[in-house]
């Protein structure tokens, strides 16, 4: 496989959980606010206006993204400086781990300019006087069939356990076992987490702006990178007791469906999108 | 079915869930066996304390509207419908009798009140 190919799947990873997602973000700033409280944000058009035009968070997180594909490309090109080569290693393994080091830090910035912006929102903006909910009960099997839930748990869980247990009877064929474990159980546990998080969590603007398919779409994604980290940590264990390295595919391929998942839960606002618009629970 | 609170209402919003979640019985729109939400997820959702959505509940647990089954949660009482008219009934009752009770008291005769309601039932518009 070109080493090209790793190059710009992760390239387009970056692009897209960064640069794309801030701007994604950028759209729902002014939608959020009205949300909390839509009199307040027809009250205050020039602190919406001020929130909108706000973008030193944003232009941070698309700098950081184009920082990290030029070093990538440093990598794909052999530019990278002396001191940061790293002899034996090949460039495919180099731009996986750099492009995952990239995006974790990332993630981090995107982080903090959302928790900032939710500090000044609840420090400026009162919550509002009127609300509304839904007096449907949400549970998991609204949005999965149990036959399915069940299906996907057992295979997460059969993934989590597969490694310790190849071990026994593959000694020597199975490398990094209490690693691996860990590690299969941390995401694991993650995706698990992330769908209890969007089954439960309150109505927010996406759901708003979507409608009520917005959180059945988000619980369905985890579900189906639930399904796909179990089948890739599955494949890749077979790979190591038949002694072919699939380390490099399975991360390209990894790295590419989750991309698709993340930019399938990214909504644009329509072009007349009417920010001051009450919150309706989805 | 949705509901809509007003904190800056003079009416308790533990009373405004009631009211809502009663006139969702009586209009059909709640039908018995429905489940209603957690206490937790309406809280949350509406963004009131939880012992808020505790207290209504439990007043419509005590008026014969909802049921609490322990974990499999909360349901509108088969006999919900009737219990809400039954309520209505009662206090249409109560102020009935009170209104009857002034009124004979200025003076008028039971004939008379009979006449009254009766013309003022009528230019009602429903």
């Amino acid at each position: 496989m070109n080493e090209w190919i790793d190059f710009a799947v992760y390239a387009i990873q970056l692009i897209v959980c960064l640069l794309v997602a801030a701007r994604c973000a950028a759209h729902f700033k002014a939608a959020v606010v009205a949300d909390r409280n839509p009199d307040w944000a027809a009250a205050h058009p020039q602190s919406i206006a001020k929130v909108e035009s706000s973008s030193r968070w944003n232009l941070l997180v698309q700098a950081w993204t184009v920082f990290s594909v030029l070093v990538l490309l440093a990598y794909r090109l052999d530019l990278e400086p002396l001191a940061l080569k790293a002899p034996g290693v090949p460039t495919w393994r180099t731009l996986l781990q750099t492009a995952y080091l990239l995006l974790g830090v990332g993630f981090v910035l995107f982080g903090l300019g959302a928790v900032s912006f939710r500090r000044w929102l609840t420090t400026n903006v009162p919550l509002g006087e009127q609300r509304s909910a839904s007096l449907t009960p949400r549970s998991l099997e609204t949005f999965v069939p149990r036959g399915l839930k069940f299906a996907v748990y057992g295979s997460l869980f059969t993934s989590v356990v597969a490694r310790p247990v190849a071990s026994l009877y593959y000694p020597d064929r199975i490398a990094n076992v209490q690693g691996g474990f860990v590690f299969s159980l941390a995401t694991a546990f993650m995706l698990v987490l992330a769908v209890g998080i969007s089954v439960k969590r309150r109505p927010n603007v996406f759901d708003r702006v979507v409608g009520s398919s917005y959180r059945k779409r988000e619980v369905r994604a985890c579900f189906v990178l639930m399904a796909f980290t179990a089948l890739g940590e599955l494949l890749l264990l077979w790979t190591e007791i038949a002694h072919v390295d699939g380390s490099r595919f399975m991360g390209v391929v990894f790295s590419a469906f989750t991309t698709v998942v993340l930019a399938s839960l990214m909504p644009f606002p329509p072009r007349n999108h009417d920010a001051a618009t009450p919150l309706h629970a989805a | 079915m949705e509901i809509s609170i007003a904190t800056n209402s003079p009416e308790p919003v533990y009373e405004q869930i009631v009211r809502q979640v009663q006139r969702g019985v009586a209009g059909g729109e709640l039908k018995p066996g429905d489940p209603l939400p957690t206490v937790r997820q309406l809280a949350d959702d509406l963004q009131i304390n939880r012992n808020t959505v505790a207290r209504a509940y439990k007043l419509l647990e005590d008026r014969g509207v909802i049921l609490t089954a322990g974990r499999r949660g909360t349901f509108v009482r088969d006999e919900a419908a009737h219990e809400v008219h039954r309520a209505k009934s009662g206090r249409a009752e109560r102020a009935m009798r009170q209104t009857i009770n002034e009124l004979l008291g200025d003076g008028l005769s039971r004939s008379e009140i009979s006449a009254l309601f009766k013309g003022v039932l009528a230019k009602v518009k429903p």
